[in-house]
């Protein structure tokens, strides 16, 4: 039963590292450019489907891992800069666009694709288990979790010591400020559109051998990115990191334990956060 | 009997501390102005008071009543009704439409509906009175910006409340204007508690029973209109301290050479409909200090935005050493030679001062470094690392002031860099801003601060109703000519 | 080009052409009796979605409250009268069930909706119509999971179908617009111009918000219940989000103010729809297009571009 336990734990980890990655990119996209991209689960899927046909052709994950990302936030920054820049300070207007998009990429991909479920196997390197003992455990959910963990740290430390990771935060926090001081805020706000759709298109590469590939499944992302962030407080990485943990975690559990009710139990959690504190359990209030 | 009590309120913005422990006693019928320099805590104490606001401490009473922490539209319906700063009314609505919903919000007939909305006596009535019966079917969007003050005051008393706020009523008005509404508000039913903010001290005096006198968060006298006019401490706050002027010069063109560094040809700026700025013609050299002096509301902060870009620029010319600015973004501005010290010192929510600083200093060359801005601030040495919204509103002011030297500008632009500091504080921003003349910085300040702007500038623009109206060097800055144009 | 026509004649066809074109409307609506058939199939499928439209319309361009969970009061109120008919109850009490639980939804979410502003309520309200589809997708005991819900033995025939969703369409058209004439409708407009503003005359705009929500709900819910009837199945999939959007579509390509452009996007929408699904099966493909080029290009809406076109230039917005 421990063991079980542990299992479920490290599973519902490594998922929330997943969650982690695309509420990262959601939350500072919303910080900066001010726009609920709700795309955000087709990137994702752009990332995986790219990543399967990527991995393929050149024989390598890694690579793919790389490289998919890159033309993933190559394609969000066209999306920003042709699509939405247009349409600056008009809130409504701009998620429209942006579930639009998702719907567009989305059928896009179930048109070659297909609508079949894909399940992707992980790369060579990180296939098998991994004995401790008595205990024995898949290596490649333990290579999500790993590397979900790094990437919050090095994305901290981007946002606290890098001149660029600076600028993010001014833009996030005063926009018209921060151009007083000689910051561009629509190229920060450009970049921050490529980061964060990148990350997306990493989370999908990343989570394709987790989670079957499957039409709906953008839909299914985004939404689980967004109770992550109502959750954990929209605008800060640390909210995104802990409301994704949790989310994970009460999703693991709830599968194990009320398979029915697992995704009423988050939306439960999410209604709970709501009526306890609006902004989220780290967030500021946004006015 | 009293209408309205504060006891002991005290409100802070993270390190700012806007109210502290603030008392006021108003008694039914009463008139009473609130006035006070820029950041004194006026409007934080009308929010406090109206619910917008929870207090930190203390308790607020409303006709024996006690209504801390309720929800404004609690406190409204408790009678206390309320004008805004900026003019606040349902533009896509018809004017007689705009009151009318007051009126049904406060007889609690808001809620019907399966009538159509009306008009009845009562709100013709409040239209005759602030006398816009003739406008009543036009939209609220496209009245002038003084009947939209006129209406906002109609859907006040049409509520009939016990406790009216009145929250800078005259500013941003034209003569013309200022004179109806002025007429408008000494009319107003004598049955009705009166609280009135306003900078215009010769009308708040002329209005007023008593006065309470509010600087950097705290009552500092009270009485009636003419012990506060007399009063030495109110005077000093009212015209200013932070240094006595000096002899003027030898040299009547002070250190400044003749190059021009900043020209303003006919600027016209506002904000959506409404005009703020209308044909602005200043110049500043290089090597000067000038002052731009003007009452609330005359546009100071508006024509400092504009020249650095963050308001739009509607007409006329701005050249920064010769080349035309155009509708060049801010952040281009900034690259070209300019830096704001803004209005509310606009710290970034996140950044400790450190960070505050290294992000003005990026990609910035010039004899202004992060180290040698800590040296003359050696007070942001010892709080590098403490988040810049924690600062004491002095601390801010010289962050503020860092990070626009970080630029190094060949203008730098300040807008009210004393807003709501204590007179200690006052004292050492000035100091900073001499210190910065005899470095040979070029610096447009904005300023209230009537003594202190006089005793650092070499010139003195002063501004009202959207244009200069006066010019010339501190020493021809006479009481008359101060008087006539600031009302000081 | 009109410099012919007496100015005063101009001014009667300016004033006459608001009523002409919501007659014109109807009469669309009511054309399709004629020939029957799949265009009336498609007529009554506009007139339902067309109840929800409006209601979207009420609560986007006149409440300013953003919603895209629309679809789950559709779900709701199909599954509602679907359940309803299954145990045995009258079609009468099935259609009024089908509201109630609509708007039970609508007043126990928007509880929690409206203590957020703004982009934040847009969000909570996918998050929460998302919850009800997985439910609806996961409860196979009572909504028969994935292979939906039949209906049958209902026995109404396509034109009294027709009629009714017409009927209940002109209701509510009419209905809320007077609604949006009363001091509630018009202080619910008020909170959308200036919140802050209302609360200080004494207005708890969050109550306002809320009955305007719980509205929509019920309004939709019954829609929801006239497409089940009309289709005589309920799919959980229609539950999606796609759904919510392409409420957004109708509501945003007719116009968001006034009613009559969502009621008359629903119909251009439904038919435009039909047409392109002969050709493709990516319904996203379609329905995210059309909301990226409406957000786009159309921004006020068909409707009162109609209404300036053929009022000769300048119009009454």
């Amino acid at each position: 039963m421990a063991l079980l336990l542990l299992t479920q734990l490290l599973n519902s980890l490594a998922f929330a590292m997943l969650l982690f990655l695309l509420a990262l990119g959601l939350s500072l996209i919303f910080g900066v450019a001010r726009v609920v991209n709700l795309a955000h689960g087709a990137f994702y899927m752009l990332g995986a489907y790219l990543g399967l046909v990527l991995t393929n052709a050149l024989g390598n994950f890694w690579l793919a891992l790389l490289l998919v990302p890159l033309g993933v936030g190559l394609l969000g920054v066209a999306v920003e800069r042709f699509l939405l820049r247009g349409l600056h300070g008009r809130e409504l207007e701009q998620v429209l666009l942006t579930i639009g998009l998702g719907f567009v990429i989305a059928d896009l991909l179930r048109g070659v694709f297909g609508a079949a479920i894909r399940s992707v196997p992980p790369p060579p390197e990180l296939s098998g288990p991994l004995f401790l003992g008595a205990f024995l455990y898949p290596k490649y959910p333990l290579f999500v979790l790993g590397l979900g963990v790094a990437l919050f740290l090095a994305v901290r430390l981007v946002l606290a010591r890098t001149p660029f990771g600076i600028q993010v935060r001014a833009v996030t926090a005063d926009p018209d400020m921060a151009s007083a001081l000689a910051v561009p805020p629509a190229r920060v706000s450009l970049l921050t559109f490529g980061v964060g759709t990148a990350l997306a298109g990493l989370g999908g590469v990343v989570g394709a051998p987790l989670i079957a590939l499957a039409p709906g499944l953008d839909a299914q992302m985004t939404l689980f990115a967004l109770i992550v962030v109502v959750i954990g407080g929209l605008g800060r990485i640390e909210g995104a990191f802990w409301g994704a943990l949790l989310v994970g975690v009460v999703d693991g559990f709830g599968r194990l334990f009320l398979p029915q009710a697992a995704m009423f139990l988050i939306f439960a959690l999410m209604a709970l956060v709501l009526a306890l504190k609006p902004e989220g359990l780290l967030g500021r209030r946004v006015a | 009997m009293e209408a309205l009590r504060v006891e002991k309120v005290s409100k802070a913005f993270g390190g700012i501390l806007a109210l502290t422990g603030i008392h006021l006693s108003v008694q039914r019928g009463e008139r009473r102005a609130v006035i006070g320099p820029n950041g004194a805590g006026k409007s934080t104490l009308f929010k406090v008071i109206s619910g917008e606001l929870k207090p930190d401490q203390g308790r607020v009473f409303l006709g024996g009543r006690e209504v801390t922490g309720l929800p404004q539209e609690r406190v409204a319906r408790l009678g206390l009704g309320r004008t805004f700063q900026r003019s606040s009314v349902l533009p896509e609505l018809a004017v007689w439409e705009n009151v009318a919903l007051a009126r049904q919000a406060a007889t609690g007939q808001s809620r019907v509906f399966h009538q159509p909305l009306a008009t009845d006596a009562r709100v013709e009535e409040v239209l005759e009175q602030v006398g816009l019966s003739g406008r009543a079917e036009d939209p609220a969007g496209a009245l002038s910006h003084g009947e939209k003050r006129q209406l906002e005051i109609a859907m006040a008393l049409v509520q009939d409340p016990q406790v009216l706020l009145l929250d800078e009523p005259l500013a941003g008005l034209s003569g013309a204007e200022r004179e109806r509404i002025g007429q408008l508000i000494l009319g107003l039913d004598p049955g009705i508690t009166v609280l009135l903010v306003e900078h215009d001290l010769e009308y708040a005096l002329r209005f007023a029973h008593r006065v309470t006198v509010l600087h950097y968060g705290q009552v500092v006298a009270e009485g009636d209109p003419e012990a506060v006019r007399e009063n030495p401490e109110v005077q000093e706050i009212y015209v200013g301290s932070g240094g006595a002027l000096e002899a003027p010069p030898e040299d009547a063109s002070g250190g400044a050479g003749q190059e021009t560094v900043l020209e303003v040809e006919g600027l016209v700026a506002g904000y959506g409909g409404m005009r703020v700025l209308n044909g602005v013609h200043l110049r500043v050299r290089r090597g000067e200090v000038v002052a731009l002096l003007g009452r609330n509301g005359m546009g100071k902060t508006t024509l400092l935005c504009t020249l650095m870009g963050l308001v739009p620029l509607k007409g006329g010319e701005v050249r920064l050493a010769g080349k035309p600015l155009g509708h060049l973004a801010a952040h281009r501005r900034a690259e070209l030679g300019l830096a704001l010290v803004p209005q509310g010192r606009r710290m970034f929510d996140g950044l400790n001062v450190e960070e505050e600083l290294r992000l003005a200093a990026w990609g910035s060359r010039g004899p202004w470094t992060v180290e040698r801005v800590l040296e003359v601030f050696p007070r942001l040495a010892e709080r590098r690392k403490s988040p810049s919204k924690a600062l004491s509103g002095g601390e801010q002011q010289m962050v503020a002031i860092a990070r626009a030297l970080l630029r190094n500008p060949s203008l730098l632009l300040m807008d009210e860099p004393t807003e709501g500091l204590s007179p200690l504080m006052v004292r050492q921003v000035a100091e900073v801003v001499r210190t910065l003349k005899r470095e040979g910085e070029t610096v447009l300040l904005a300023e209230q601060n009537v003594q202190m702007a006089l005793s650092v500038a070499d010139r003195v623009y002063i501004l009202e109703h959207g244009g200069i109206v006066w010019e010339g060097s501190p020493w021809e800055a006479t009481e008359a000519v101060l008087h006539r144009y600031l009302g000081v | 080009m009109m410099a012919w026509i007496p100015q005063k004649a101009l001014k009667e066809w300016r004033r006459g052409l608001p009523w002409l074109m919501r007659g014109g409307l109807w009469l669309l609506f009511l054309a399709p009796l004629l020939v029957q058939g799949y265009t009336l199939y498609l007529a009554t499928e506009a007139a339902l979605f067309g109840l929800a439209a409006v209601a979207l319309s009420f609560l986007l361009g006149h409440g300013g409250i953003p919603s895209l969970g629309q679809a789950a009061f559709l779900g709701l109120g199909a599954y509602a009268v679907g359940l309803s008919l299954k145990a045995g109850l009258p079609l009468a009490l099935g259609l009024l069930v089908a509201p109630a639980v609509a708007a039970l939804y609508a007043l126990l979410t928007g509880l929690l909706l409206f203590r957020t502003h703004g982009i934040f309520v847009l969000m909570l309200t996918l998050a929460f119509g998302q919850m009800v589809y997985s439910v609806a997708h996961k409860w196979n005991a009572v909504t028969g999971g994935d292979d939906g819900l039949s209906l049958q033995g209902t026995g109404l025939s396509p034109t009294l179908l027709h009629l009714g969703a017409l009927g209940l369409l002109v209701l509510a058209v009419a209905g809320l617009r007077l609604l949006l004439q009363s001091p509630y409708g018009k202080t619910l407009e008020a909170i959308r111009q200036n919140e802050e503003k209302v609360r200080s005359l004494g207005v708890p705009a969050f109550y306002y918000k809320l009955w305007a929500y719980v509205l929509t709900g019920a309004l939709t819910g019954l829609a929801g219940a006239g497409v089940a009837l009309h289709r005589t199945f309920v799919s959980p999939h229609d539950l999606f989000w796609l759904t919510s959007a392409t409420l957004m579509v109708m509501v945003l390509l007719g116009g968001s103010r006034g009613l009559f452009g969502a009621a008359f996007g629903a119909l251009l929408y439904t038919f435009v729809q039909a047409w392109v699904s002969s050709f493709t099966e990516l319904w996203g493909l379609f329905v995210g297009g059309l909301l990226i080029l409406t957000v786009l290009f159309a921004r006020e809406g068909l409707w009162p571009l109609l209404e300036r076109k053929l009022g000769g230039g300048r119009g009454s917005a």
